[in-house]
Order: C-alpha cells, then sequence, then structure tokens
C-alpha cells in the first residue's frame, strides 16, 4: 500500500490566509484549520467506490485525526493541460498529444473546466479555464524550439483556486529539460505548496516493442508522488490518449476527505499518511503533505 | 541539434530584411554576387528557398571559392557567408562545408596580420559573424571546431602555445572560446551531440566530474578575457554563472559586483538574474527578490524572472505576489525574446549585426 496525501489545508479566518490558498477549498471557510485531501483508492487497478469515513485512517504529522466528511465525485473539477510542444514533439507524437487532449475535453462533465498551457522555451497560457468543449477547436502551434518544462510547470501550478473545485494538471512532456531556469527542488516546494494533483505522462525515446526509460524519470516521479498524482512512462508509439484519460479519471473517482487538524502545530510542513482500514489490499494514494499558515 | 524557437525567428528577420520580391528565373551564382554587390542582399535569400535551389548553384558555388584564391576580395567573403547562413538557416547540408571553405580563404588572404588594419577589421567581423552564426544554428561543437581552426590567429589563452606570429586583436573571439567551452556543458549543447543518459537541469550543479572539470576550464578562459574592456562584463557574468553552478556563491556574487552599469543591456539582464539566483542559494530571499525584480524591469517581457519570482514569492509566503508573477509569466506575448534563451547560443544574439558589416564590406 502506497502512503498518500491530501490537497492544501484552510486556514482562512484565524491565519487570514491570501488568495492562493484561501481559495482552495472555501466550502469549508467557516471551520479553522480545516484540510481536504484527495485520495485515489484502488484496488486490483480498479478504482474502489464504496469507502466510507470509517473505512479510511488519516494522520496529520503523525496524528491520528477525525475525519468530518467524505465524498467522491461530488465537486467540480478544473484540470490544467501543461503540454510540451518543443521540437521533439513533432510528427505521429504531435497527432497523438493533439487526440490525448481531446480525449479529457471530451471526458469534462457540465461544470468542469480546462486551461491549456504550451510550453518550449516559452511558456504560453493559450487557453484560459474555459467550460467543457473549450479545448476542442484548439489550434496548437506546431512543436519547435526546445524544453523549459520546469518553468512552465511551475507557473501552470501557481494560479488562483476556486476554492469550490478540484484542481488537476496534466503534465505531457519527453521530460528532457534543456532551458529550465529553476529546478527541480523549487518545484517540488511549490508543488507542496498549491494544492493541485499533478499527473505526468512522459514520452521516452523508445518503442513499445523496445523500451527505454523517460528523461527526468526519478523526478517526475517523486513530483507527482508529491501530489497524490502518478506517472505515466509512454513510448513515442503508445496511445497518449489512454494515459490521459486514465489520469483524468483517476482523478475524478477519487475520495475528498475532510478533517479538522487538532493536536498539530499549526504552521510549517504537516506530513500526511492515509491508509484504508478495510481488509484487503489497496493502492492509496494521496498528498504527502501540505504548509500550514 | 534542437533548434530555439527564438533562432528561427531570428532566421526570419535577417533573411527578410532585403527588398521582397521573388527572382523569375532561377538567377546563376555569378548573378547572385552581381546583384549581392550592387546592394541587393536580400536576392541570396530570395533565391536559395529549396534544396533544388541549393543544389542547382553547388557546383558553380564551390568552383568559384576554388577560383578566389588568387582574386580575394571582402565582397566574396561576405557573399560566400550570406549564402552559408541562409544555407545553415534551411538546412542545407553542405553550408558548413561552404562556410570552412570561405574560412580558409580568409585565412588566406595575401595581407599579413598587422599590415592592413582594415583587412584585420574585416576579418575580425567574418570571423565573429561565423561563431556566432555556428553556436546558435549548428551548435557548441560547431562553433568550437571554427574557433580551433584560427586558433593560430588569435592571442593566446592559457593553455596555448606561445604566439610566435602576429596575431588579431579580437577579445570578442577570445571570450567566444570561453563561452563555446561554456556551451558544451549546457544539457542543450550535449543533447545535441548525444542523448544524454543522465540529462542534469542547466543550473543544477553538475555531479559529473568531466563536466566540473569542463566548467573549471570556462572559468579559467573567461578570466584571461575580463581584462578586455569590450569584453570584461560578459567574462564577468559568465563567469558568475559557472560558479553558481558549482556552488561558489561567494565569487560569484564578487564578479557580479564588478558588472558595469554600462554593459550591454542583455548582460545586465543576465546579471541580475544570475544575482537573484546567487542570493537565493545563500539563503537571502529578499535580496533575491530584488535582483529578480531589477531583471524583469530590464526586460518587462522576459518570462524567466517571472517564473523565478513567482516561486520565490510563494515560498516566501507572499502568495498575492506569487500569483502576479505568475500571470506575468503565462501572459508573455508570443513574440517576445527573453535574453536569457540567447545566454545559450553564444554571439548568436549580435549575428544581425555581424552581418550588417559584412553586407556593408566594398570590393
Amino acid at each position: 500500500m502506497r502512503l498518500a496525501h491530501p490537497t492544501a489545508p484552510v486556514l482562512a479566518v484565524v491565519l487570514g490566509a491570501t488568495s492562493l490558498v484561501a481559495a482552495q477549498r472555501p466550502v469549508f471557510r467557516s471551520a479553522i484549520d480545516s484540510v481536504t485531501v484527495d485520495v485515489s483508492v484502488r484496488h486490483d487497478n480498479r478504482p474502489v467506490a464504496d469507502l466510507t469515513a470509517a473505512d479510511f485512517e488519516v494522520r496529520d504529522s503523525g496524528v491520528v485525526q477525525t475525519i468530518d466528511d467524505v465524498s467522491r465525485e461530488a465537486l467540480p473539477i478544473d484540470v490544467t493541460l501543461v503540454v510540451d510542444l518543443s521540437g521533439s514533439v513533432e510528427g505521429p507524437l504531435f497527432a497523438s498529444l493533439q487526440r490525448g487532449m481531446a480525449a479529457v475535453n471530451a471526458r469534462l462533465a457540465p461544470g468542469d473546466r480546462a486551461r491549456v498551457v504550451t510550453f518550449n522555451e516559452h511558456v504560453r497560457e493559450v487557453q484560459r479555464l474555459e467550460p467543457a468543449g473549450g479545448a476542442r477547436g484548439l489550434d496548437l502551434a506546431q512543436p519547435n524550439g526546445t524544453t523549459s518544462m520546469i518553468d512552465a510547470l511551475t507557473v501552470s501550478l501557481i494560479t488562483p483556486l476556486d476554492p469550490d473545485r478540484r484542481h488537476l494538471a496534466i503534465l505531457f512532456s519527453d521530460g528532457r529539460d534543456m532551458m529550465s531556469f529553476l529546478d527541480e527542488a523549487s518545484l517540488v516546494d511549490v508543488a507542496k505548496r498549491v494544492g493541485q494533483t499533478v499527473f505526468a505522462v512522459a514520452v521516452a525515446d523508445g518503442t513499445r516493442a523496445h523500451p527505454s526509460p523517460a528523461g527526468a524519470e526519478t523526478f517526475l516521479r517523486t513530483l507527482t508522488e508529491t501530489t497524490g498524482g502518478a506517472l505515466a512512462v509512454m513510448q513515442r508509439d503508445d496511445d497518449l490518449a489512454a494515459s490521459f484519460v486514465r489520469a483524468f479519471d483517476d482523478f475524478r473517482t477519487s475520495y475528498v476527505l475532510r478533517y479538522t487538524a487538532t493536536g498539530v502545530a499549526r504552521e510549517g510542513w504537516h506530513a500526511l499518511a492515509v491508509k484504508v482500514s478495510r481488509r484487503g489490499d489497496y493502492d492509496v494514494r494521496a498528498r504527502a503533505g501540505y504548509f500550514g499558515q | 541539434m534542437a533548434r530555439l524557437s527564438t533562432a528561427t525567428l531570428l532566421f526570419a528577420a535577417l533573411l527578410t530584411a532585403a527588398p521582397v520580391g521573388a527572382a523569375d528565373d532561377p538567377p546563376s551564382i555569378d548573378q547572385l554576387y552581381l546583384a549581392f554587390i550592387k546592394g541587393d542582399t536580400g536576392i541570396v535569400a530570395r533565391s536559395l528557398v529549396t534544396p533544388d535551389d541549393f543544389a542547382r548553384v553547388r557546383a558553380d558555388l564551390f568552383k568559384a571559392v576554388g577560383l578566389r584564391q588568387g582574386d580575394w576580395r571582402p565582397t566574396h567573403e561576405a557573399f560566400l557567408f550570406e549564402v552559408a547562413m541562409t544555407g545553415l538557416a534551411r538546412h542545407w547540408p553542405d553550408a558548413r562545408m561552404l562556410l570552412d571553405a570561405s574560412r580558409r580563404l580568409m585565412v588566406g588572404r595575401r595581407d599579413a596580420i598587422g599590415t592592413r588594419p582594415e583587412m584585420d577589421r574585416f576579418e575580425i567581423t567574418f570571423h565573429e559573424a561565423a561563431v556566432a552564426l555556428l553556436a546558435g544554428a549548428a551548435g557548441a561543437g560547431a562553433a568550437q571546431g571554427y574557433l580551433d581552426a584560427i586558433t593560430t590567429r588569435l592571442p593566446p589563452l592559457p593553455g596555448d602555445a606561445p604566439a610566435t606570429t602576429p596575431r588579431l586583436d579580437a577579445p570578442r573571439l577570445l571570450l567566444m572560446r570561453a563561452v563555446v567551452q561554456e556551451m558544451t556543458t549546457m544539457p542543450f549543447a550535449r543533447a545535441a551531440v548525444a542523448r544524454d543518459p543522465a540529462p542534469y537541469l542547466w543550473m543544477a550543479a553538475p555531479r559529473d566530474r568531466e563536466l566540473r572539470q569542463a566548467l573549471e576550464r570556462a572559468i579559467v578562459l573567461f578570466d584571461a578575457t575580463a581584462a578586455a574592456p569590450a569584453t570584461a562584463d560578459e567574462a564577468r557574468v559568465r563567469t558568475a554563472c559557472v560558479l553558481v553552478r558549482l556552488g561558489r556563491v561567494p565569487e560569484a556574487i564578487a564578479r557580479l559586483d564588478r558588472v558595469s552599469i554600462g554593459a550591454e543591456p542583455a548582460v545586465r539582464y543576465w546579471a541580475a538574474l544570475v544575482r537573484g539566483r546567487a542570493l537565493d542559494a545563500q539563503g537571502d530571499s529578499a535580496g533575491a527578490i530584488a535582483a529578480y525584480e531589477q531583471a524583469a524591469a530590464l526586460q518587462p517581457q522576459a518570462q524567466t524572472p517571472a517564473a523565478a519570482l513567482a516561486a520565490l514569492c510563494l515560498r516566501t509566503g507572499d502568495r498575492d505576489r506569487a500569483l502576479h508573477w505568475a500571470e506575468v509569466a503565462r501572459a508573455t506575448p508570443e513574440s517576445a525574446i527573453d535574453p536569457w534563451w540567447q545566454y545559450f547560443t553564444g554571439d548568436f544574439r549580435l549575428l544581425a549585426g555581424f552581418v550588417q558589416d559584412l553586407r556593408e564590406a566594398r570590393p
């Protein structure tokens, strides 16, 4: 069983948190130290749908917490697609990428929204948050240039988060960062602070018959697991659409747990551990922790 | 190699600077040359577009290069450079061979170094243009190869044999030798040679011993070029950048403190960015934010300082400013060129000026 983790806390009232965090979960804005956690639970690689609060154990900084509420598929989703359009993506891979983006767009439910950020050495928000259907007609520039993956994901994650929604980022890249000014540690720090779940689809140079590892695979695995997301390593002839859809569906079907943090210091890093106490072999994934204010 | 999308923009500007209009009949190489020296500098870019265009003139072109040995003129060199540059921009496989042939013609000129200062100046400009072109369009290895081929015409650097013949007074080319050494350590350049099995990030300290040695060598070369006023500022900034990568932050800041306020705008911008990085590494977040804000003020359309400020402001708890700077970074216009990207391509940013000087050469 993998330990996992929560989305960001809401400490608005006492701490006067500013927009980024305060906006994350205003559903609970009247509570002090109310924490929400997205938790993916799978058994035999399928989502588990019938869990209740009694089936979860959440530890905040090692202290067991009382879960106030569990919901599933109740809140709309804001998904940000952060897409590598460097020269290495040209050709069939580009067509596959476009199919993947269209597939995510097709999965959006009424109320969900999608945003698109592209990057080579230049990061561009080519589509602001729009309801379902917006990305379908998006005319992407042809792949060109080199790669600033870390800079791009950094500025993509630091956005105002609507408190009444869930937040997902799906990164697509070949993972070979040539130009970023920021580094891996900086991006992981950002990811810990913003409360978005990050999935990554990393494309390697190999084929299905002769697979090879993706560039920066270790880093991307660390990054995604820190946020409660996951990394999918694809070969260049794999179906990207399936990976995009899997990431989106995994997030959609995950649980949202809420608890009021007790018995822990308010400030600093809160390590989180989430378990399913029901008997069985479950793959549990959530954020590694959050920063209290 | 992976070419910066901004390199494509620069080429586009260079190759369309001349009057627009397609040639009616495919001109011969002599016709192209005559039009070129009469001032139609855009004739090459207009006439040599497709692989077939280059194939059509190739034989006559290289034949002409051979014939020019006894009839060398600056305009020949300027024209050949124009063809080679156009060829590199349009992926003509023989472009570098033509540039090499032009270099051999250039260094084979009859006037010895020191006898005709105007010819020395022309040769320096030609080499500067060639190195800038190769650094931006063909990578560090190509630029290194060119510089190696003209070593005996440049003042010696540490590690070179002592000079026994007259040398060109060319501080910019000496700086480029150091820059190219630095470029060989960049992920951007390494990936051009081969897929690096252990990719690393540009500003991260390289763990590989060979890479660290290459960076140490770059410091020696930069320090040797920092004495020339024309190149001192860039040498100091680039040395500081290498020192930050090696974790020698106080030495880096000492170099940055000596960068003059009159430095080239791109160099001042780089200095502010590298200072931000150095101060952040020292734990001086307020100082780093001030440095990044200075960089952002110097280049308001650049996204790099905005991204750095977004991450740093978030880390220091200033979420409103973090959101602001992230929005600034995401909203930079498509046409904006961040001079930080040009750091990776040596003197490529100066190519247009070099080319203009060559185009103004008279027979």
